[in-house]
């Protein structure tokens, strides 16, 4: 299975990135890159390398849905799994994300002390399949 | 608990702390925006107060605010159901969403409730 180490991480609200910031590297031991705006992702994504991409869904100017889908014209990037972070996770709603191309959706708030556990599980969800 | 947890714990207390200290502004612009709708409703300041109720939905539970943030969500259903029917609230209405907003405030000096 491929490893997880790298997360690229976009979130406009301040005090979240923070909070998340600190339940992916200090809890789960990852590697971050948090992104204020989709923007701040087009432009870091590609340099920084990630193995994954956690995005929020409702942001202003540039939502995650569309962020998503300019992430996904840039080569390196084209296939890297992406799991959406959103207050909204009505069933259909979840699907809708699923058919854009998200792993999954993780409900927020989120527990800062499980954060990185729920990624994990999703990882290796996908992986077995 | 070790030392790790106990490092972990503090930097989580730290960003709590933070968040608390930031609530009362935030409410204060919720409130503000509130009464500029109850005396004159624009869809613009809907969509501002909207981005605030959203805002603390989404974070509260995370930083020891669970209450706050159910609290909110409510708030911020009604306000997405009303801009999505171009609704503006009746008396009613807008007497629940105060009484919500009112509600906020007593959850918000209490953590973890």
């Amino acid at each position: 299975m491929t490893s997880l180490d790298r997360i690229l991480y976009v979130e406009d609200e301040p005090d979240i990135r923070e909070i998340a910031k600190l339940a992916l590297e200090t809890v789960g031991g990852f590697t971050t890159m948090p992104c204020a705006s989709g923007q701040e992702a087009l432009e870091v994504v590609a340099s920084f390398g990630p193995d994954l991409i956690l995005l929020d869904v409702m942001m202003p100017d540039m939502d995650g849905p569309t962020t998503l889908k300019l992430l996904r014209k840039i080569p390196e990037i084209a296939n890297k799994p992406v799991i959406f972070m959103t207050a909204k996770v009505q069933p259909q709603e979840v699907e809708a994300y699923r058919e854009m191309g998200a792993l999954d959706v993780i409900p927020k708030p989120f527990d800062p002390m499980t954060l990185s556990e729920q990624i994990r599980t999703i990882w290796q969800q996908h992986h077995e399949q | 608990m070790s030392n790790n947890q106990n490092d972990i714990e503090a930097k989580l207390q730290k960003l709590r702390d933070a968040y608390a200290s930031q609530l009362p502004a935030k409410l204060d612009t919720i409130t503000t925006h509130w009464q500029s709708l109850c005396s004159d409703w624009r869809w613009e300041t809907v969509d501002l107060l909207h981005h605030a109720v959203h805002s603390l939905a989404g974070s509260g539970g995370s930083f020891g605010f669970p209450q706050l943030g159910k609290q909110a969500r409510e708030i911020e259903i009604a306000l997405k159901g009303w801009i999505k029917e171009q609704h503006i609230p009746d008396h009613d209405q807008q007497q629940e969403i105060a009484h919500k907003i009112a509600a906020l405030r007593k959850v918000a000096g209490n953590p973890s409730s």
